[in-house]
């Protein structure tokens, strides 16, 4: 549903992703773990064109984009089937809750105001801030923040979200919060590619991890083999320093 | 005893100066439109990275800003005509008020550029990116979400710009045009009472930048969506459940 062929980035002359391809079925999460710098986060910025990449292709549906020839008709149309979730929120701060979710749906998706007024209501209950719509985003605390950011990504139906480290910034007692939205996002069925040092999340909601550095992905495999039998010793030295079992 | 100081003359000058008053309120209002639309434009082009027309922007800016309002003021009054009438154009007609609507709107578009930039700049890029993945196009993200937002910044900074532009106005009367400032000296200069005239006129204009200030500040209030106020509530500790009917 989602193929990702050999993506290559260079920053200048410093090559940060060396060719990487990635597939992903309806409704799968893959998480993508890596040391800092590894090229993790500049991938998941390349697929919906926040970065541009020297070459490569992905193919939503039936949408295929090549990097670097992409017009911005194609670019619009293929970043209307993902959602991004980012680490700092990116809340739009002159909406109130409400409004940040149900923007892009009126003006990108052509809702009605009361479709997606009802959608948002229902999206705001789902991540349990049913009484948050008319909230500013200074008025809320970084979990709260970051269950609008997810709503807002998922609101308008997209084929994939991509999270990028959305626990990074927050204090650690708000990060299960965040976890529990995510893994509700999961079991309705929306396929994510995620970006995490959250390895318990990684181990526990995740079909696939891949471990990346230095631009390429080192390992790949279900959880289990990641963390308990990993073959490469790079993975191995990589999770050494957590201990996860 | 003619030329002793007389109060009273001040307030019976009052209506004549103000029959002036609509001259330095369009000298304002069409700068400060002119200022904010070119000056929109220039900042735009130097934060899009425009290519050619950045360095434009770059040099006419640091121009502008580098020479006293009152020579950039002559140059376009001396200059221009000279200019047009060696191309074969006629200026003749042409009224003095227009060479002011440039030198002022030019003013103002180079000084607001720079406001308007750094408003544009302060609005976090991760904004930006997060309405351009919602599938925003660039002008839906400078419509709903940079512009609404880079205002409120703007606000107290254009404030003062278009009050410095009000004082700055003052200057029409060195080429001839009859502002509030023109007045007061044509009629102080006519009745040997000086000083009351230009009182009369500075009490116009300390009146003028008063309301302004007023008007600037009264937006600034209405348009601040940090400042109201609501308290935060408690977060309900519910186990979510995400309905996600297919669309297609």
């Amino acid at each position: 549903m989602i193929e990702v062929k050999d993506v290559h980035k260079s920053f200048n002359d410093n090559e940060v992703i060396k060719g990487v391809s990635l597939s992903l079925n309806e409704g799968e999460v893959v998480t993508i773990l890596g040391p800092s710098g590894s090229g993790k986060t500049t991938f998941l910025r390349c697929l919906n064109f926040l970065e541009i990449a020297d070459s490569g292709s992905i193919t939503i549906n039936d949408q295929k984009v090549t990097f670097g020839e992409a017009s911005v008709d194609e670019v619009l149309q293929l970043r209307r089937k993902m959602g991004m979730v980012f680490q700092n929120y990116a809340l739009f701060l002159n909406k109130t809750a409400k409004q940040n979710i149900m923007e892009p749906m009126i003006l990108v998706h052509g809702y009605s105001q009361q479709q997606a007024e009802e959608r948002a209501e229902t999206l705001l209950q789902a991540i349990g801030l049913p009484e948050h719509g008319n909230y500013y985003p200074s008025q809320l605390s970084g979990g709260q923040k970051q269950r609008i950011g997810i709503a807002r990504a998922l609101a308008v139906h997209p084929t994939v979200l991509l999270f990028d480290e959305p626990t990074a910034a927050l204090d650690p007692e708000l990060v299960g919060e965040v976890l529990k939205v995510m893994k509700a996002v999961k079991a309705a069925g929306v396929a994510m590619i995620v970006v995490t040092h959250e390895m318990q999340f990684a181990y526990e909601v995740s079909d696939r991890v891949i471990f990346m550095a230095d631009g390429v992905i080192v390992e790949e495999g279900s959880p289990q083999q990641i963390f308990e039998h990993p073959k490469e010793s790079r993975t191995q030295a990589f999770l050494d320093r957590f201990t996860v079992h | 005893m003619n030329n002793l100081f007389q109060p009273q003359l001040i307030w019976q000058y009052l209506p004549d100066i103000l029959s002036a008053l609509p001259v330095t309120l369009l000298l304002t209002i069409v700068s400060t439109l002119i200022g904010v639309i070119v000056g929109a434009g220039i900042a735009f082009v130097r934060m899009e990275d425009t290519p050619f027309f950045k360095q434009v922007a770059i040099v006419f800016t640091s121009f502008i800003r580098g020479t006293p309002i009152l020579i950039q003021m002559f140059l376009v009054y001396y200059g221009l005509p000279f200019l047009l009438n060696y191309i074969g154009v006629n200026t003749d007609n042409v009224n003095p008020l227009i060479y002011l609507f440039i030198t002022y709107g030019l003013n103002m578009a180079a000084f607001l550029s720079e406001i308007i930039r750094a408003a544009l700049e302060s609005v976090p890029a991760t904004q930006r990116e997060a309405a351009l993945t919602s599938g925003y196009t660039k002008r839906q993200m400078y419509m709903k979400i940079i512009f609404p937002q880079a205002m409120v910044i703007a606000i107290p900074s254009f404030a003062t710009m278009v009050i410095s532009l009000l004082q700055d106005t003052s200057l029409a009367f060195t080429i001839g045009v009859l502002d509030v400032v023109g007045k007061a000296k044509a009629l102080g200069t006519a009745t040997f009472h000086t000083v009351e005239a230009y009182i009369s006129a500075m009490i116009i204009f300390i009146i003028l930048s008063f309301i302004l200030e007023r008007v600037f500040h009264w937006l600034e209030k209405r348009s601040n969506y940090s400042s109201r106020q609501m308290p935060i509530a408690a977060t309900n500790p519910v186990m979510p459940v995400i309905e996600h009917p297919k669309t297609s």
